[in-house]
């Protein structure tokens, strides 16, 4: 722009009228000029501060009551999180439910129209407590005497009226019991002794477990009983590669569910599979290129009304025209924005949706299908909502070896897309994938200039069984050429300045990123690791041997850390730290289970020892997701600046 | 007395003081400095030690700070084989390292194994020991698998077994481990050895901390790999980067017999710390060689002050060369007030006596009146010639005088002033040689003064009788050269630079009045202020030659 100002004031200047009109003209021109300045100054976008990007929001859990009168919600009273009621028939008998000062409410839900029962905690090391409110008389008490364990809602409605069912790890920590909880307060039941092996259960709608899935060694297999009354039995076992995931019965039938399953097939496809005879009974939907997803199935009414799949975007597959009228309608009235289902009541006319798109955070919403009325609950973020912010967009590009890689380009908003700062952002896992959709730490550092590079290397979930388990065994190997070709690729097409890159990770991303400091100093500036694994050793570590289902797999997907003991060494950029030329960033929590703080000391004094310039963020009371305010904004900040410095012109 | 304070004055005596006092300023301060420099030297090698003896322990904090630590990174994974790479490349690179044991640890809760190290419920028991050394032909390894040969070795594991459960005992669920808590737990470090044990994540020592309490009822088994690192401080390198000042520097035993030094030997110390805690660094040096230390370092020293001595001493040099040039001027303008009043005084007294003799006279006859006034008019024209040309001279060193360039035939100008001088002293005999082709560019005047000067120090410096002077006059390309060659005394050598000197006279018998040294003197600085130049040629006894020489 100004360039163009500057050619437009010459030419004035050359202009070979009479000096008068020519200096009016140079008058006009810079006039002009200042105008345009002042428009391109307008057109620069100001920094949004860190705290509206990673602020939390202050109500959240809102949940539909099953007559679909009433939506409970956590808000924030007097610094604790409480539960609150909206009366959706009497607006202004809306209340606030509990009202603790000194404790906040984990979690909750509905066990019919009148009750809720709640979780309560001051730290993630605190005792289990668990109670129960009612909302007509406010009346709480306690359910079950406080015990150090966790706990799992497992069928949350009270069938019957009295009970419902839970899942405790008292009994031993590494699994969890089955329970039935007397809303009245009488002693919990146990109704199902884990024999070590079930990891997650089914209920029926008559609240029956009668599916159970287990992980007992390399494989996860589905147990299944006719009724309580007779033990499980196994009716499926997968390999490592495949999975069976069963959504929930279909209807009121207790044989027939529906259910996400790999097994003989590349790519999750919906099935409907009958338990009594143990056969498949037909794919319901399946994708070419991804795996479907799961989300259109609702526990509240038995129905399975879509299934979802993402390619470059989310999308949605109906089973009956009724169903997709009623949702194209939701669609019209959200105009432009991308939801999610989050729950509804028992007649599935009365939904909570969340809304998004790649440039808003979006909000939640309360939608009636018969009224057709839209009532927004909350803003996600509403800091964000009116703010200049980037799209997503997808690319795809072919690796060294011919597979073709998909990701997202976040650029700063009104950047030419030539030769820009770059911040590549691998995903954590590396089983998970990157999607469509509001992502706030991206949104984050294309507001602060750079173009943000996010991929789905092998070994992300989501792309079938052969795009997963080509990336076994292959961390700081074709994952981490998936990267850099990639990289090469957005440098190759001018778009990405070689000059100025920086890899930045959490968890697994962060192990990229401290490998391309071992091993590729020269494609990036600097390098920043948060909670990435430094040493694939420790990363074992924290599998316990008892658990030896998971370290079968785990063998599958990273390797043997005794038998490939030199593939691991490797491959841990703890054993490679003099090889580093770049800034490091580490960033590490004092309670992370995957990997140890001596080796993070190590990996950092070692840089300092060869004069490379490094920044150790540890925060001792931090797991491996930090969770106080105030340590994440501690680290963006940081990053921030971090990036500032170096990738500077 | 009191005249004698203007007077010129020579005070030797003062430069000498002077030369005196900067002399024994500088023995002073040589004196200072070679003292000086002796202590400083006594004290580098007391000090110098503690950079050596850091040196000599880079390699041995690098493996204890970096190598030892990296056992961690495998977090109990290690079996014989890595552990033997491990091994390897510290007995390869650390020479002071001359043995490694490395214990394949097991952490478990199974009650029917019975060996190794037993508290409450948690047994650490070694499923195998190897041992590694180095030698030419490589790695060497001795895998014990026995259990009876195992319990040789129970020392270490009973050791750590003993600190660790001490620990996890007080550890606390949402514990941390702390540097100090590290190196008090997982390093046992005595004289001569390291043990260090793999230091497993908080996790992990919690469920060692239940598993001892028995709170597990299934057995489990965690893998722990420990090592224990035999050291030999003799054969840590010493890197001695003070050979001048230490003679000697070596490791010895803390202990044994005390070497006394000898009489002509200085020595110092410094303990080695943690595993070489049995032996001490010593330095040594014999009081020659420092001696000779003291001595290199002191020679710049002495230059430096030797440097600042003499300059002095040329300064004062100096003074004194002024002092004695400025007596010399003194003692020439001096010279040449006499002489000018000397000359101002023969005709002023001729004046007088005439003028006397007129004023006493009764009667002036006719001839005696033309005598008085002729004797009167010449010695004014001899006062006046006097006079002109003293200020004229005076002039043209001030460069004040113009110069009035008028087309000179040199031909006519020579005879003319020939002609009149041949009247003047008839016993002259001048020779002309005239050969030029064009008339000469310059102040008539002031070249006929040159001229005159010339003819008149030839007449006046020749013997009488034998007056004689040539005259050539010649052009080449470029000047015009005039020789002026007479027969007379001549000058020596010694003297041709002087003669052109103001206030210079050579003495001799012909120039004891009606000279005030001017002459010569007055003829170079016309000369060179017209352009030209003026050079003498002669030999005593036969003559002299003048040679100008003026641009065309």
């Amino acid at each position: 722009m100004t360039a163009i100002c500057y050619l437009i004031t010459i030419f004035g200047l050359i202009d070979k009228d009479a000096f008068g009109i020519m200096r009016l003209q140079f008058w006009t021109v810079l006039f002009f000029c200042a105008l345009t300045m002042l428009g391109c100054q307008q057109h620069k976008v100001d920094p949004i501060p860190i705290n509206q990007f990673f602020s939390t929001p202050e109500k959240s859990n809102f949940k539909i009551s099953p007559n679909g009168r009433f939506i409970a919600y956590i808000g924030m009273d007097n610094h604790c999180k409480n539960i609150y009621l909206i009366d959706l028939k009497h607006r202004d008998s809306s209340k606030q439910l509990t009202y603790q000062n000194d404790i906040n409410v984990k979690s909750f839900a509905w066990n019919n129209d009148s009750k809720i029962s709640f979780l309560t905690e001051q730290s993630s090391q605190d005792s289990l407590r668990l109670y129960a409110v009612d909302i007509n008389t406010e009346k709480i008490w306690a359910l079950i005497k406080p015990v150090r364990a966790r706990f799992r809602w497992i069928h949350s409605i009270a069938s019957g009226g009295e009970s419902f069912v839970a899942g405790i790890n008292d009994r031993d920590s590494s699994f969890f019991d089955l329970y039935r909880i007397y809303l009245d307060g009488r002693p919990r039941e146990r109704i199902l002794q884990n024999p070590g092996n079930m990891s997650s259960w089914i209920a029926s709608n008559d609240g029956q477990i009668r599916l159970a899935i287990a992980n007992d060694s390399v494989q996860q297999s589905v147990l299944f009983r006719p009724s309580e009354q007779e033990p499980f039995k196994e009716i499926i076992r997968c390999d490592v590669e495949s999975s069976f995931t069963p959504l929930g019965y279909k209807d009121s039938s207790n044989r027939i569910i529906y259910a996400l399953s790999n097994i003989d097939r590349d790519k999750l496809a919906l099935v409907s599979y009958d338990l009594v005879d143990e056969r498949e009974l037909g794919e319901l939907f399946s994708h070419k290129a991804v795996d479907v997803s799961p989300g259109g199935y609702f526990s509240e009414l038995n129905r399975l009304l879509f299934v979802n799949y993402t390619t470059s975007r989310q999308n949605r597959h109906f089973f009956d025209e009724q169903t997709k009228q009623k949702y194209n309608e939701l669609s019209k009235q959200i105009d432009g924005f991308e939801f999610q289902v989050l729950n509804t009541d028992a007649s599935g006319e009365k939904v909570i949706i969340k809304t998004y798109t790649d440039v808003n955070p979006g909000g939640i919403y309360f939608y009636d299908f018969i009224t057709k009325e839209l009532t927004k609950l909350t803003d996600n973020n509403s800091d964000l909502k009116d703010k200049e912010l980037s799209p997503n967009e997808f690319v795809t590009y072919k690796a060294r070896d011919g597979v073709e890689i998909s990701g997202y380009l976040t650029y700063p908003v009104h950047s030419n897309r030539k030769d820009l700062p770059m911040v590549v952002l691998p995903h954590d896992g590396p089983n998970g994938r990157e999607v469509w959709g509001f992502d706030n730490e991206a949104q984050f550092l294309a507001n602060r200039g750079y173009l943000v590079f996010q991929m789905n290397y092998r070994g992300s979930t989501g792309f079938g069984k052969k795009f997963w388990t080509a990336g076994f065994k292959e961390w700081g190997g074709k994952i981490q050429d998936d990267i850099t070709d990639g990289v090469k690729w957005l440098i190759k097409e001018g778009i990405a300045d070689k000059n100025r890159i920086a890899i930045v990770g959490k968890g697994f991303g962060g192990y990229s990123a401290l490998h391309a400091a071992c091993f590729n100093s020269d494609l990036y500036k600097c390098a920043v690791s948060y909670s990435g694994y430094t040493n694939l050793f420790t990363y074992f570590r924290d599998i316990p041997p008892y658990f030896k289902s998971y370290v079968q797999k785990m063998y599958q997907i990273v390797g043997n850390p005794i038998r490939e003991a030199e593939l691991f060494k490797n491959i841990s950029p703890v054993f490679h730290s003099d090889k580093v030329r770049i800034p490091v960033l580490l960033v590490q929590g004092g309670k992370d289970r995957f990997s140890s703080v001596t080796d993070a000391n190590q990996f950092v004094q070692k840089l300092k020892n060869n004069n490379i310039p490094v920044q150790y963020l540890l925060k001792e009371d931090e797991d491996r997701t930090f969770k106080k305010d105030e340590n994440v904004f501690g680290y963006y900040n940081e990053l921030e600046r971090f990036l500032a410095k170096y990738l500077a012109d | 007395m009191k005249a004698e304070k203007y007077s010129y004055r020579k005070n030797y005596g003062l430069l000498l003081v002077f030369f005196i006092v900067i002399s024994g300023l500088y023995i002073f301060a040589l004196f200072l400095s070679r003292n000086y420099t002796e202590s400083h030297i006594k004290n580098e090698f007391t000090n110098r030690k503690s950079e050596i003896f850091d040196q000599t322990l880079i390699p041995f904090n690098d493996f204890f700070q970096n190598r030892i630590p990296e056992v961690s990174f495998y977090q109990g994974f290690l079996d014989s084989v890595q552990a033997g790479k491990y091994a390897y490349s510290i007995l390869s690179s650390y020479p002071f390292v001359r043995e490694i044991g490395f214990f394949d640890l097991q952490f478990n809760n199974d009650h029917n194994l019975n060996y190794g190290f037993i508290v409450n419920n948690l047994r650490i028991q070694p499923k195998t020991i190897t041992f590694f050394s180095i030698s030419r032909s490589g790695l060497n390894k001795n895998t014990i698998l026995d259990r009876g040969q195992m319990a040789l070795h129970s020392e270490e594991i009973n050791n750590i077994g003993v600190k660790l459960a001490t620990y996890i005992d007080k550890l606390q669920a949402n514990a941390k481990l702390s540097d100090k808590d590290i190196l008090k737990v997982f390093y046992t470090i005595r004289p001569g050895q390291i043990t260090y044990l793999n230091i497993p994540r908080v996790n992990d020592l919690i469920v060692y901390k239940s598993i001892m309490e028995g709170n597990l009822d299934h057995t489990v088994g965690y893998e722990q790999d420990m090592f224990n690192f035999q050291i030999d401080p003799m054969y840590l390198e010493v890197k001695n980067s003070y050979a001048n000042l230490y003679e000697k520097v070596e490791i010895v035993p803390l202990v044994g017999a005390p070497i006394t030094p000898e009489n002509d030997e200085i020595s110092t110390e410094m303990p080695l710390p943690g595993a070489l805690a049995d032996y001490k660094l010593l330095f040594r040096s014999s009081k020659s060689f420092l001696s000779e230390e003291i001595n290199r370092s002191f020679w710049p020293v002495l230059g430096g002050i030797s440097l600042i001595y003499i300059i002095l001493i040329a300064i004062l040099y100096l003074i004194y060369r002024n002092l004695e040039i400025n007596g010399r001027l003194f003692k020439l303008q001096y010279d040449f007030i006499n002489n000018l009043t000397h000359e101002f005084k023969t005709p002023v007294s001729v004046i007088k006596i005439a003028g006397n003799n007129i004023k006493s006279a009764q009667v002036l006859s006719d001839e005696e009146r033309k005598m008085y006034g002729n004797i009167l008019d010449q010695e004014a024209d001899r006062l006046n010639n006097l006079m002109n040309k003293l200020l004229s001279f005076s002039q043209i060193e001030n460069k004040t005088i113009k110069l009035n360039k008028e087309e000179v035939d040199l031909e006519e100008f020579t005879e003319n002033l020939v002609a009149s001088s041949r009247i003047k002293y008839a016993d002259f005999k001048i020779s002309t040689k005239i050969d030029v082709r064009t008339s000469m560019l310059a102040d008539p005047v002031l070249l006929s003064s040159v001229f005159q000067n010339m003819i008149d120090n030839a007449y006046k410096y020749s013997k009488a009788g034998h007056k004689i002077l040539d005259i050539t006059i010649q052009q080449n390309k470029k000047n015009f050269v005039i020789t002026f060659k007479d027969e007379g005394i001549g000058i020596e050598k010694a003297e041709f630079n002087n003669i052109f000197k103001k206030f210079y006279r050579i003495k001799s018998q012909y120039n004891q009045q009606g000279s005030i040294g001017l002459g010569l003197a007055f003829c170079k600085e016309i000369t060179e202020f017209i352009g030209g130049d003026i050079t003498v040629k002669s030999q005593l006894g036969q003559g002299t030659t003048f040679t100008l020489v003026f641009p065309v």
